[in-house]
């Protein structure tokens, strides 16, 4: 079974880890239903 | 999305060596606010300090969803003013997915980092003369028409 999205949930974790590897973030605005 | 783009083995991987993927409903507050959505899916590309560069609305199937992503990075990285890690992104598009939507205006802005870089105009005119080339019908190729009258 190959990789899966592990996907951060929280805006202040994702700016932070993105901070650190000064990496963008991928924002995904879904309707879970 | 959930059932064919991100199951899909290429966007995974490049999701994950290349982004901080973030999911939030679109009704979370304030970001839904802060950021308009308005529509499902909505993927904005921020900066690391939450500074909007690129969104998409709508489905994007795998081969059109990688090209748009690196068009958000490149477009981050242009406006951060970074252009060598810009050109690496949209050379990636121009050259591994030539026939995606996000390959016309890739090539517009392909010129523009590529003149802001190194002062030299001939990358406007390269671009104006790639547009009418391989993508004369694109919003693009009209905007880069100015740059035909360069010597």
């Amino acid at each position: 079974m190959g990789n899966t999205i592990k996907w951060e949930t929280d805006w202040k974790i994702a700016l932070s880890k993105a901070q650190d590897e000064k990496t963008p973030v991928l924002v995904d605005f879904f309707n879970p239903g | 999305m959930d059932t064919v783009s991100y199951p899909d083995s290429k966007v995974t991987d490049f999701i994950l060596n290349n982004v901080i993927p973030l999911r939030v409903p679109f009704d979370a507050e304030p970001l839904a606010s802060d950021f308009n959505v308005k529509w499902t899916p909505t993927i904005i590309t921020v900066d690391w300090n939450g500074i909007e560069h690129h969104r998409t609305v709508g489905f994007l199937p795998p081969e059109e969803l990688i090209p748009s992503i690196l068009l958000g990075l490149a477009k981050t990285y242009y406006e951060l003013d970074q252009f060598p890690a810009a050109l690496q992104a949209l050379e990636k598009i121009i050259n591994e997915y030539p026939k995606s939507g996000s390959a016309p205006e890739a090539v517009f802005l392909h010129g523009v980092c590529g003149y802001k870089n190194t002062h030299d105009p001939k990358h406007l005119k390269q671009a104006y003369e790639k547009l009418i080339a391989e993508y004369k019908d694109s919003e693009w190729a009209k905007r880069a028409l100015p740059y035909r009258l360069i010597q």
